[in-house]
């Protein structure tokens, strides 16, 4: 982190080696275009330079540091640019064979998420795709289905621990 | 917010679309042992959807474009390495500020037997003019480290009204952020007035209490805060029925207009 403070340029490109894939994925397929994508990733990298100082790694993993930049950045995006079509979600669990699978630098991250998916049903896994990959609130969502808003809360919650607990032994402690 | 209010919102602040409660949960989760662990479970999990998308392939030469953005963007800021946070020197940066803008409420005052309107316009202006002074002096002062960003913006009644205010936001890669903000010509009564700070997707952040303002309506407040404040841009200034009576954006500095009377 001291080298990516410093804007080293060999520390840049160790950051990039190890997550860049993984950030333009999530411009990709939460924006659609590989312009946005790609304008997304270099907010990303700018924007985890500028904090740097503040990853603390006794709060968690530097992926899934790197990772929340990436998404609050992407979904800010998501509600500002309203009205514009988005891609239909592809998930890992669908194309295990896709490139950048077996990446070896994620593949600790890419197999909790496919515990992740497997866990859920398809109507939990549509409701996290539409909060956390769409940027949809508990509120937008029990409005578009006419269910009510404890409802969606309570099976926001129940998805998330099953998520959690697929993945609790296979934690480092 | 008791833990039942707490428990409620964690899916989706975890989620990353929360409705701008951030600072009442994470005041909670400062005290409260049970719900933040829930927090930081359910956090957990929401992290590990960051890698459930198909991967896609970016471009080869978006590493080169890349390393070549963030390397500029060093050269032309260069920081420091990373070093714990030290609330004492920025409490200094703050103090320094405080002592310096406080004389500033004296005009105020003398204001009410002449053209008041006038005068808190001319006050609000000088106001400014010292806090845009403090900023360049925060953005090169030796002692200030590299990368502190510092924004300014002017505060301003919702519909007429003679009050002003400005609001100074020192954002330091190192030390806790801090936040300065001088009001003046507001009404009595209204006391004790709260500052926020808002943020992304309506995150809101209380920074100050006004619990008194001078003879002529006005006040300075300082404070030095955990969060992050880089992504708070609006600042808003309610009194005790929580009525806006000043708000503004940092960064956007219209120059100081002339109150209605």
């Amino acid at each position: 982190m001291e080298g990516l403070l410093a804007g080293d340029d060999a520390a840049i490109r160790a950051l990039y080696a190890r997550f860049g894939r993984a950030v333009y994925t999530m411009g990709l397929r939460l924006l659609g275009s590989r312009e946005a994508a790609e304008e997304l990733t270099q907010d990303v990298f700018l924007t985890a330079w500028r904090k740097a100082a503040r990853f603390d790694p006794q709060r968690g993993r530097l992926s899934t540091w790197l990772m929340t930049i990436a998404h609050n950045l992407a979904v800010d995006r998501l509600r500002r640019e309203t009205g514009v079509s988005r891609p239909h979600l592809v998930l890992v669990d669908q194309v295990p064979d896709a490139p950048g699978a077996d990446e070896e630098y994620v593949l600790m991250e890419r197999d909790e998420a496919m515990r992740a998916l497997g866990s859920l049903s398809d109507a939990e896994k549509r409701l996290i795709a539409r909060t956390y990959f769409r940027g949809m609130t508990a509120r937008e969502i029990a409005e578009a289905d006419g269910i009510p808003l404890g409802t969606v809360k309570t099976r926001l919650r129940s998805a998330l621990i099953k998520v959690r607990r697929a993945n609790e032994q296979k934690e480092p402690s | 917010m008791n833990c039942a209010a707490v428990r409620d919102l964690l899916p989706e602040h975890a989620l990353g679309v929360g409705n701008g409660e951030v600072a009442d949960i994470e005041k909670h989760l400062s005290w409260c042992a049970a719900c933040r662990k829930e927090a930081r479970d359910l956090e957990r999990a929401a992290g590990m959807m960051a890698f459930a998308l198909a991967p896609a392939e970016p471009e080869p030469e978006l590493q080169e474009r890349i390393a070549e953005t963030v390397g500029e963007a060093a050269r032309r800021t260069p920081r420091p390495a990373a070093v714990p946070r030290r609330g004492r020197r920025a409490a200094v940066i703050v103090l320094a500020a405080a002592v310096a803008l406080a004389g500033l409420g004296a005009g105020a005052v003398l204001a009410r037997r002449g053209d008041h309107a006038a005068e808190l316009a001319s006050q609000a202006q000088q106001q400014h003019g010292e806090l845009a002074r403090f900023r360049q002096f925060i953005q090169n002062a030796a002692f200030v480290d590299p990368g502190t960003e510092a924004a300014l913006g002017n505060l301003t009644p919702r519909g007429k009204g003679s009050a002003r205010g400005s609001a100074l936001t020192i954002v330091s890669p190192n030390v806790a952020d801090q936040v300065i903000v001088i009001v003046n010509g507001l009404k009595d009564g209204g006391e004790p007035l709260t500052v926020t700070l808002v943020g992304r997707r309506g995150r809101s952040l209380l920074v100050a209490r006004i619990r008194r303002l001078d003879a002529g309506g006005g006040a300075t407040v300082a404070s030095i805060v955990k969060n992050d404040l880089s992504s708070y841009k609006r600042v808003v200034v309610r009194d005790a029925a929580g009525r806006v009576v000043l708000s503004g954006t940092l960064g956007a500095e219209a120059p100081v207009s002339s109150p209605t009377p």
